[in-house]
C-alpha cells in the first residue's frame, strides 16, 4: 500500500533542523573553547575527537527519539497506516508535539554532551580542574540557546506539515479539535527572551573576563579577534532566534487577518487551516468554528428565507380559498351550533327521564323486595296449611277406621235384634198357637220383636248413617289429600314464585344500579352538552372574527410578500457572494 | 189356630214385595233365616227378584216358604170362601180370603204351597 504523497519522508525532514541548531550550538561552543580555554600541551587533539564523537553519538540518539515520537506520521507517509481521519488526527497530535520534542532533546543532548566531554577528557588528558568545569559550563550556557533555537526552526516544517494532514483528508475543524490549544506564548517570550539576553552576557562575559587578563598580559593584545568571532556567532544567533520569533508569530497573524476579512466579506463555507501555536492556535480555532456556525447559519436563514417565500406563494395563492372557506365555516359553524342547542335540550329531556326512570326502578327494587317477603311468607303459609292438612287426613283415616269398627259394632247388634226378631217372632207365633193360653205370652212377644225391629231400624239407620259418615270420610279423605296435593303444588308454585322474585329484585337491583349509573352519565352528558355549546358559540364567534380577519388579512398580505421577496433576494444575494 | 169353616183364628200376615198373603198360624213349625233351598213366595207373584236380606222362612214340617216379611195375627177372623174355579189355583193351596190391618189377604195352606212350588222349581230345574 501505498502512503501519502504529501507525507513522505515528512517526519525525517520535520526533525532536519533541530541536528543543524545542534551544530549552531555545538559551534558557538568549539568557538569558545578555543577562544577562552587554556588546553594543556597535547590535549587539543583528544579534545577535539571526544567533542566530535560525543556529537555525532549523541545527535543520532537524539534523531532516533525524535523519529519514535512520530511514527504515525511515518506510517502514514510510508503507507502502513491507512490515511483515516482518526490516524490523521494522531498524526496532527505528534506533528504539534515534535518542536518541543526537538527543544528538550538539543537542551539534553547539548548539556548533558558537554559534561560527558568534560569527563572523558578529564579521564584521558590532564586537564585542570577549572578547564574541566569551564567545559561543562560551556554546554549550560550554549544548550538553551541552542534548544530555542531548534524549537524555533521547527514550527514552519509544522504547519507545513499540518497543512499536508489537512491536505491528505482531515478535516479543519478536526485538526482544531485534535490539537489542544495551549495559552503558553507569554512564558514562551519571556523563556526566550531570558535565554537571549542571558546566554550571549554570560559567554561574552566569561569570554571578556579570560581574554581581558591575558590582554593585560604582556604580549596578549593579538587575541581579541576569537572574542570578535564568536561574540558574532553568539549574536548571530540571537538574531535568527528573533527573526524566527517574529516569523512564528506575524504568518500566523497575517493568515488570521485574511481569514476574518473573509468572514467579513460574507464568503463561508471555505474553511482554511491557519496553523499556529499556543494562543495563536486557539484564535484560528475559534475563527474556524465562527465560520462554522456563521455557514450554519445562513444555511438556516437561506432556508428559512426559501420556506418564507414558498409559504406566503401559498399563502397568496390560498388566501381567496381561506377566506371563502372560512365563510363556508362559519355558516357551517352556525348551523352546527344551532343542532347543539337542540341536542343540549334532548340531553336535558334523556336526564330528566333517566332520572325518572332511576326512580321508578329503585320503587321497582322495593316493590320485588316485598313481594320477595310476601312469596316467602306465603311458602311458610303453604307449608303450615299442607302440615295442617296432612294432620285432618290423618285425622280423618283413623275416623273412617273408628268408624268402621262402629259399623262392624253395628253389624254385631243388628245381628242380634235380627236374631231376637226372629226369636220374639216364632214366640209370638208359638203363644198364638197355644191360644188364649198364650195370648199374654204372644203379647209379650210381639212387643220384643218390635223392640228388635226398632233396634234393627235403628241400627239400619245407625248403618245407613256410617255409611254416610264413611261415604264423607272418604269423601274428607280424597278431599285432603287433594288439599294436600293442592298445598304440594301451591307450595311448589310459591317456592318458584319466590326464586322468580328473587331474580327479579336481583334484576330490579341491577336495573336500579344501571338506572343510576344511566343518570349519572346522562346528567355529565348534559353538562358536556352545555359545555358543548358554550364552545360551539365561541367558536362560531372566533370562526367570524377569523372571517373578518382574513379580509382584512388580504390588504397587508401583498405587504408581507414585497418584504418577504426583498428578504429573500438579499440572502441569496449574500450566499451567492 | 183352629180354622172353621167361616172363622180362622191366628195367621201369619206375609209380604213378598207389594203383594200379601197368609198362613194359617198352626202350619207354621217356626220361622228361621232363608236356608236356600225353599222355594221364594214370590214365584207366586211371578217376581224374579232376588229375595231380600231381611227375609223369612216359614218352616214347615216337611218344606218351607221365604217371605220378605211377616207378622202374626191373633185375631179371630172371617174366612171368605174361595170360589170353585179358583180352587186348584196354585195347587190347590188357596184357602180363601181374610180382612185384616185394611186389607184382603188370600189365606194359602203353606204345605201345598211349599209342594207346588217346590215343584215348580223342581221342572223349572228338569
Amino acid at each position: 500500500m501505498s502512503g501519502v504523497p504529501g507525507l513522505a519522508k515528512k517526519g525525517r525532514w520535520l526533525t532536519a533542523l533541530s541536528t543543524v541548531a545542534v551544530f549552531s550550538g555545538l559551534a558557538v561552543a568549539v568557538t569558545y573553547a578555543v577562544a577562552a580555554l587554556s588546553f594543556p600541551p597535547g590535549t587539543r587533539l583528544a579534545f577535539g575527537v571526544l567533542v566530535g564523537a560525543v556529537s555525532v553519538a549523541f545527535n543520532v540518539a537524539g534523531d532516533v527519539f525524535e523519529q519514535r515520537r512520530l511514527k504515525t506520521l511515518r506510517g502514514l507517509g510510508d503507507g502502513t497506516i491507512a490515511p483515516r481521519p482518526q490516524a490523521l488526527a494522531e498524526a496532527a497530535r505528534e506533528v504539534s508535539r515534535s518542536p518541543d520534542t526537538s527543544f528538550g532533546v538539543v537542551l539534553v543532548l547539548l548539556g548533558g554532551g558537554a559534561m560527558l566531554t568534560a569527563l572523558l577528557w578529564s579521564l584521558l588528558s590532564e586537564v585542570p580542574r577549572s578547564t574541566v568545569l569551564r567545559v561543562g559550563f560551556l554546554g549550560v550556557a550554549v544548550a538553551p540557546l541552542t534548544a530555542v533555537m531548534a524549537n524555533l526552526m521547527s514550527w514552519p516544517r509544522v504547519r507545513v506539515v499540518l497543512r499536508e494532514l489537512v491536505a491528505a483528508g482531515l478535516p479543519v475543524d478536526a485538526a482544531y479539535a485534535a490539537v489542544p490549544a495551549r495559552f503558553e506564548l507569554k512564558p514562551r517570550l519571556v523563556l526566550f527572551a531570558g535565554v537571549a539576553t542571558l546566554t550571549p552576557l554570560l559567554l561574552v562575559a566569561d569570554m571578556a573576563v579570560t581574554r581581558l587578563g591575558r590582554a593585560l598580559s604582556p604580549g596578549g593584545a593579538g587575541g581579541l579577534v576569537p572574542v570578535l568571532v564568536l561574540g558574532g556567532l553568539v549574536l548571530l544567533m540571537v538574531a535568527a532566534c528573533a527573526w524566527l520569533v517574529a516569523s512564528v508569530l506575524s504568518a500566523p497573524l497575517a493568515e488570521l487577518a485574511k481569514e476574518t476579512d473573509r468572514l467579513a466579506r460574507g464568503e463561508f463555507g471555505q474553511l482554511q487551516l491557519v496553523p499556529g501555536e499556543f494562543e495563536l492556535w486557539a484564535a484560528a480555532g475559534g475563527i474556524a468554528l465562527l465560520e462554522i456556525e456563521l455557514a450554519s447559519t445562513n444555511r438556516r436563514v437561506v432556508d428559512a428565507a426559501s420556506s418564507i417565500v414558498a409559504s406566503t406563494g401559498e399563502l397568496s395563492s390560498g388566501r381567496g380559498e381561506h377566506l371563502s372557506a372560512a365563510e363556508e365555516q362559519s355558516a357551517a359553524l352556525a348551523a352546527t351550533t344551532a343542532t347543539s342547542e337542540e341536542l343540549a335540550r334532548s340531553a336535558r329531556q334523556i336526564a330528566l327521564n333517566a332520572q325518572r326512570v332511576s326512580e321508578l326502578a329503585r320503587g321497582t327494587l322495593d316493590a320485588a323486595r316485598a313481594g320477595k317477603h310476601s312469596a316467602d311468607a306465603f311458602t311458610t303459609a303453604m307449608q303450615q296449611v299442607r302440615e295442617g292438612n296432612q294432620a285432618i287426613a290423618d285425622s280423618v283415616v283413623r275416623l273412617n277406621k273408628r268408624v268402621q269398627q262402629v259399623g262392624r259394632i253395628i253389624e254385631f247388634i243388628n245381628g242380634i235384634a235380627d236374631k231376637s226378631d226372629l226369636l220374639a217372632l216364632n214366640a209370638e207365633l208359638e203363644g198364638n198357637k197355644a191360644g188364649e193360653v198364650g195370648r199374654g205370652f204372644s203379647l209379650v212377644a210381639a212387643e220384643m220383636r218390635r223392640l228388635a225391629e226398632s233396634v234393627m231400624q235403628s241400627t239400619a239407620e245407625i248403618a245407613r248413617l256410617i255409611e254416610e259418615i264413611r261415604d264423607a270420610t272418604n269423601a274428607a279423605v280424597m278431599a285432603t289429600e287433594a288439599g294436600v296435593k293442592a298445598t304440594d303444588a301451591g307450595a311448589g308454585l310459591a317456592q318458584r314464585v319466590g326464586e322468580g322474585l328473587a331474580r327479579i329484585v336481583e334484576f330490579a337491583n341491577l336495573s336500579s344500579d344501571a338506572m343510576q349509573s344511566i343518570s349519572l352519565a346522562t346528567g355529565q352528558q348534559q353538562a358536556g352538552t352545555d359545555q358543548l355549546v358554550a364552545s360551539m358559540a365561541d367558536i362560531l364567534n372566533s370562526t367570524r372574527a377569523a372571517a373578518d380577519a382574513s379580509r382584512s388579512m388580504e390588504s397587508t398580505h401583498a405587504e408581507l410578500l414585497l418584504v418577504t421577496k426583498e428578504l429573500d433576494a438579499s440572502v441569496r444575494t449574500e450566499v451567492k457572494a | 189356630m183352629t180354622a172353621t169353616d167361616s172363622v180362622v183364628e191366628g195367621v201369619v200376615l206375609c209380604r213378598v214385595g207389594g203383594d200379601r198373603l197368609a198362613v194359617l198360624a198352626g202350619d207354621v213349625v217356626g220361622v228361621e233365616l232363608p236356608d236356600g233351598a225353599s222355594p221364594y213366595a214370590g214365584r207366586l207373584f211371578e217376581r224374579v227378584a232376588s229375595i231380600p236380606a231381611d227375609a223369612r222362612l216359614l218352616r214347615h214340617e216337611v218344606a218351607g216358604l221365604v217371605v220378605d216379611a211377616l207378622e202374626v195375627h191373633a185375631e179371630r177372623l172371617a174366612l171368605m170362601r174361595v170360589p170353585e174355579v179358583m180352587k186348584w189355583v196354585v195347587g190347590g193351596a188357596l184357602m180363601g180370603f181374610v180382612q185384616a190391618a185394611g186389607s184382603l189377604w188370600p189365606v194359602v195352606s203353606l204345605p201345598a204351597l211349599s209342594r207346588h212350588l217346590g215343584g215348580q222349581a223342581g221342572r223349572a230345574r228338569a
